[in-house]
């Protein structure tokens, strides 16, 4: 009964001695196996009635040793969790603590055709994991599973953080059973290697048990040895039975029998093993039987019984069939003696007729009988003879035909043999022709093509082995790519929602720094103590900023510090007080920005896409206005300009102004020279030394210059070739943009000497702005304001460097293809979208200053185009048109009265050279 | 306007070559930075500082101007109400000085009488210097203007200048007012038969 205890264990599990020991802490490795695969092992198996809800996927695998001092495939038993989706794998089955684990659910799967068989690898993002499967099938076995968990794993989580309605849109709700066709086809479970009761084996390659201890996890390893030692030395003396403590049915000694001889049968390595781990050379079934004896003698006994009975049986019906055959024999012997009995008889009777006869002559008759019935017997006889001979005769005929149809088919044979290798030596030789056409020697040829074959035998294994590969990479690459649309799809959803909290809190924060700005500005008034605390909070919120940007590295929708076309999104002011102003401004921008991407920009989008040709039109003309996407900008740039210029000059024009550049040089070259480095100085393409940008923009201009004599160059068509070349790339293609701005939407003399036309624009200007907005007009007249100096240069240069560039691009959109009157609207458009905020500045300084920067607050480009080209309606250009007449006309009288004023002065200016009066008094002094 | 926070308020135009530094030193003044790649100047641009002289605070409103010859057309409509013009020439840059006779001109054409300075920027390398101080100097003594060399790169001068130009029309408002509350010291001594195309000052 002293093995008692070890009829629980696992058969083939080695069995220490019970040599002592059941100090330590059997107690608490028993406690903390609670989850160690052996537990769970334990239960799974010994519960084998119970159907598995789910397979277990356990096994040994090979794992090749990357690290450690000696590099060589390892046995390691591995099993999946599933809460985890993490393969763990520790040296044997009954192990308690895994010596690592592999995380599947990022994890990629290969197998490789050039390695050896079974080989396949596991690539996590930190680390490959080499593993080795006994057989190919095995392997394939593996991978499949890997892959089912890992898909079943992704599925249960993408379920998590999306909610239903997207989650219904995802294709993650699919699951193996439905996607099934995607995948490898199942592969049948090598039931020997893997699942729990291949833990019931030893390891493989136990005999060199040494080698597999992991030198990695020192640690580790004496935890599972203390373990195995402990778990097996649980001794009946300690009050509990061992059942009791390992959750182990009373008797397991059938499972067991059972799972030792499916061992035997299929896993005959494992016996010498066994034998290994036993202490004693003894053979293995003696033990047994003294196993079973031991453990239960009266099943023994039992089994013993029935099988006597059989043999007996066998016995006993063998007997029956020799008796039947005895008796058979003695019927036939019965048979004959009745025979000689009834021949016997018959000599009797006649001899007694004979001795009865009386007479002689009865006698002679009877014998005279006799002769005859003699007689007429060998008669007989005679015939029966002849009859044989005859067909003796017949048959030695038919023998010697037999032999000689023998012969002949044997002649046919031969023949057939002959003509059979005359074909084969053909085959060969053409097989041979066809691989060698030098001809060598027979044997050499027979030789090559042994070879050959092989190699076709090579080629075939290799193909094969290629087609599973195959297989597999594409089941893998299937399953991949859809994780991984989910995913996508997944972080679509996350991105779209990040996007409207980040506008939210963009909007949030920005309304902040305005009250924080209010505050301030309020400060004079307020209690100091209460001022401090603004500026303190502004300095706070300033430096927001910084942290933000360096923690924003990672973030999704981090605020780009250059846009598509490489302007700076956040201005740099260089006062302190407007680095709150700009900060407010970029959150508007991005809020907005944020908001109106799915709601406005999406449509709009497709709308564009579907405008395959583009032709003039009402649409076109709305769709323009409401700004092109950046994606179809150059195109459409491209078609308005050509559209408006291609007829008027010859394909080479600017290669033909350019080699003019190169012989002379115009005296604007200086000037140009000068601006180059003063050209969107916030955009990157322009900034950097190496830009490539700088070189065309120079020669854009030179063109120009000699394109457009009269106007050479003036200040601000650098400007305009720089947003040219930044959307369209293409030097000629800014050239003509250039040209068709100048030439084509621009008034006469508009960059002239005297930028005669932009004066009058400033004129018709006001006259428009206090016809659409006259409570600002009165105001400015109040505060002495002239908005033509700030109005200036948004018309010369179209709003470049003064509107944030997504909403100047925009503007150029339909300024490009409707012309100045885009200006003027988007001009009032910029006062009535800020008319509220001037109207309360009662100082004209302040105003100055507020008109200065104001146009780079405008963060809403939607709502300024709204305003522009439905606010300011109507605007015909029959008005324009007019004023733009009535202006210039007055605007030159003045001129021409300034010229002559100037000349006159000009003469007293000599005639009074000898007066010297310094500070003459005026009174107008005070007034500003 | 119950608050005002400066006792003076005066406006000063910054006219020039195109290139020649306007810009910058207006930048260095206002905000004191340097920003070795400012944006061409299109039509006028303004900056406002306040700075105390003589414990009286004085708001300067400063027009910087677009250099380039075509657009004086415009520029002399800045011309109105300035008290002081500064007049900027490159010192590396001999036509920038050559030029500032045109310029001087074209004050006279529009202001009556205004506190003027010359300046030469750009003097922080002297291996780039081309106009000698010597000369500048001979010039602006001929001129009546005072002469200030000065690097908005470097931060010379250019708070000395501002200062002087700040003190100077200080000053001519207060001989002004002076004059005014003594009329009788008043001497009328050109007869104003017309006035300027643009009053000023």
């Amino acid at each position: 009964m002293e093995k008692r205890p070890e009829s629980g264990e696992i058969p083939g599990k080695p069995v220490e001695s019970n040599s002592d020991d059941n100090s330590g802490n059997t107690g608490s490795a028993k406690e903390g196996a609670v989850s160690s695969p052996h537990r769970n092992l334990g239960n799974a198996q010994l519960n084998p009635s119970r159907e598995e809800p789910r397979k277990k996927l356990c096994g040994y695998l090979n794992k090749l040793g990357v690290k450690g001092p000696i590099k060589a495939w390892k046995s390691r038993w591995f099993f999946y969790d599933e809460n985890k989706c993490h393969l763990l794998y520790c040296r044997t089955a009954q192990d308690v603590n895994p010596l690592g684990s592999i995380d599947l659910s990022s994890a990629g799967f290969d197998c490789k055709v050039e390695a050896d068989e079974g080989v396949f690898e596991i690539r996590t993002p930190s680390r490959v994991f080499i593993l080795k499967a006994v057989s190919r099938e095995a392997m394939m076995y593996w991978l499949q599973q890997l892959q089912m968990k890992r898909w079943a794993f992704c599925n249960t989580q993408t379920g998590l953080p999306v909610d239903s309605v997207t989650m219904a849109a995802l294709p993650a709700n699919e699951t193996m059973h439905t996607e099934g066709e995607g995948f490898l086809p199942p592969v049948k479970t090598p039931t020997d290697v893997v699942g729990l009761k291949a833990a019931s084996l030893p390891a493989p390659q136990l005999s060199a048990a040494l080698q597999n201890i992991s030198l990695k996890h020192p640690w580790t390893e004496i935890q599972n040895t203390i373990y195995n030692i402990c778990g097996t030395r649980q001794l009946p003396g300690n009050g509990r039975s061992i059942s009791d403590v390992e959750g182990f049915p009373e008797h397991p000694g059938t499972p067991a029998e059972e799972q030792e001889v499916e061992g035997e049968a299929e896993c005959p390595g494992r016996e010498q093993a066994r034998e290994e781990t036993w202490a004693g050379p003894r053979s293995h079934w003696p033990r047994k039987a003294k196993w079973l004896t031991s453990s239960f003698p009266a099943f023994t006994e039992g089994l013993a019984r029935e099988r006597s009975s059989p043999d007996n049986l066998a016995v006993l019906q063998q007997q029956v069939l020799t008796l039947t055959e005895e008796v058979k024999s003695q019927k036939e012997l019965v048979k004959l003696l009745h025979k000689a009995l009834e021949a016997a008889q018959q000599e009797k009777r006649a001899s007694s007729t004979y001795l009865t006869a009386a007479e002689d002559r009865d006698r002679l008759e009877l014998v005279r009988h006799k002769v005859r019935q003699i007689v007429e017997l060998s008669n007989r006889v005679e015939a029966l003879e002849s009859d044989r001979r005859e067909l003796e005769q017949s048959l030695a005929l038919r023998d010697s035909r037999v032999e000689e149809l023998q012969k002949h088919v044997q002649l046919l044979m031969d023949k057939n043999q002959a003509k059979q290798q005359v074909i084969l030596k053909l085959t060969e030789q053409i097989a041979l022709d066809l691989s060698e056409p030098v001809q060598e020697a027979d044997a050499v040829a027979a030789d090559t093509l042994y070879k050959q074959q092989e190699e076709i035998e090579h080629l075939k294994d290799d193909l094969d082995a290629y087609r599973t590969q195959n297989r597999f990479l594409n089941s893998e690459i299937h399953q991949v790519t859809k994780l991984w649309r989910s995913v996508a799809e997944k972080e679509k959803f996350l991105l779209m929602k990040c996007a409207r909290l980040q506008a939210r809190s963009c909007q949030v924060e920005s309304k902040y720094l305005m009250m924080l700005r209010r505050l301030q500005e309020a400060s004079p008034d307020v209690a100091s103590g209460e001022a401090e605390l603004v500026k303190s909070l502004i300095q706070e919120a300033l430096q927001w900023d910084a942290k933000e940007e360096a923690a924003e590295a990672l973030q999704l929708n981090p605020v780009r510090e250059y846009d598509d076309y490489g302007f700076m999104t956040i201005p740099k002011y260089e006062v302190e007080d407007w680095k709150l102003l700009a900060k407010i401004q970029a959150l508007e921008i991005k809020s907005n920005n944020l908001l109106s991407h799915t709601a406005v920009e999406k449509p709009l989008g497709e709308r564009w896409a579907s405008v395959a040709e583009l032709s003039p039109s009402a649409e076109l003309k709305g769709l323009i206005r409401c700004g092109i996407p950046v994606e179809h900008r150059q195109r459409v740039w491209k078609w308005i300009v050509t559209q408006r210029l291609s007829h008027h000059h010859a394909a080479n024009h600017y290669e033909s102004l350019l080699r003019q550049c190169e012989r002379t040089e115009h005296p604007a070259s200086r000037q140009i020279e000068l601006d180059l480095p003063r050209t969107l100085t916030n955009n990157r393409h322009f900034t950097s030394p190496t830009s490539q940008l700088v070189p065309k923009l120079r020669r854009v201009l030179l063109a120009f210059s000699w394109q457009n004599p009269a106007i050479g160059y003036c200040q601000g068509l650098n400007r305009l070739a720089a947003i040219a070349l930044l959307v369209l790339e293409e030097e000629e293609s800014a050239f003509w943009c250039l040209v068709h701005i100048v030439e084509n939407l621009m008034p006469a003399d508009y960059y002239s000497n005297t930028l005669i036309a932009s004066q009058v624009d400033q004129r018709v200007f006001k006259d428009f702005l206090s016809e659409k907005l006259p409570r600002l007009t009165a105001h400015f007249e109040q505060h002495r304001i002239d908005v033509s100096l700030i109005t200036f240069n948004w018309f010369l240069v179209a709003f470049v460097d003064s509107l944030v560039s997504d909403i100047l691009l925009r503007v150029w959109d339909a300024f490009l293809y409707e012309g100045t009157k885009v200006i003027f609207r988007y001009a009032l458009a910029i006062f009535k979208y800020n008319e509220e905020e001037i109207l309360r500045i009662h100082d004209s300084l302040e105003v100055y200053q507020y008109l200065r920067f104001f146009t780079h607050m405008i963060g809403d480009g939607r709502k300024l185009m709204s305003i522009a080209f439905n606010d300011m309606n109507p605007f015909p250009m029959k008005v324009l048109r007019n004023r733009r007449a009535t202006h210039r006309e007055e605007l030159e009288a003045e001129l021409s009265k300034l010229e002559r004023i100037k000349v006159q002065y000009m003469k007293e200016q000599a005639e009074q050279v000898a007066w010297h009066l310094d500070g003459a008094v005026s009174e107008e002094e005070e007034e500003m | 306007m119950a608050g005002k926070d400066y006792d003076h308020l005066f406006k000063l135009l910054i006219i020039g070559d195109s290139g020649v530094g306007k810009s910058s030193l207006l930048l260095r003044f206002a905000d004191n930075t340097f920003s070795g790649s400012y944006i061409t100047t299109i039509g006028v641009d303004f900056k406002i500082r306040t700075v105390v002289i003589n414990g009286e605070r004085v708001k300067l409103q400063i027009w910087d101007t677009a250099g380039q010859e075509r657009f004086r057309t415009i520029t002399s409509t800045y011309y109105r109400n300035t008290h002081g013009v500064i007049i900027v020439y490159d010192v590396t840059n001999p036509e920038s000085f050559v030029n500032i006779k045109r310029w001087l001109h074209e004050i006279g054409q529009n202001c009556d009488s205004v506190c003027k300075v010359l300046v030469g920027n750009k003097c922080e390398d002297p291996a780039r210097r081309q106009v000698e101080t010597a000369d500048a100097r001979r010039f602006s003594d001929q001129m009546g203007v005072r002469l200030f060399e000065t690097s908005a790169k470097e931060n010379l001068n250019v708070e000395e200048m501002f200062n002087a130009v700040t003190a100077m029309v200080l000053r001519t408002k207060q001989e002004n007012l002076a004059r005014l509350q003594h009329p009788e010291v008043v001497k009328i001594n050109r007869p104003k038969k017309k006035p300027p195309v643009k009053k000023c000052c």
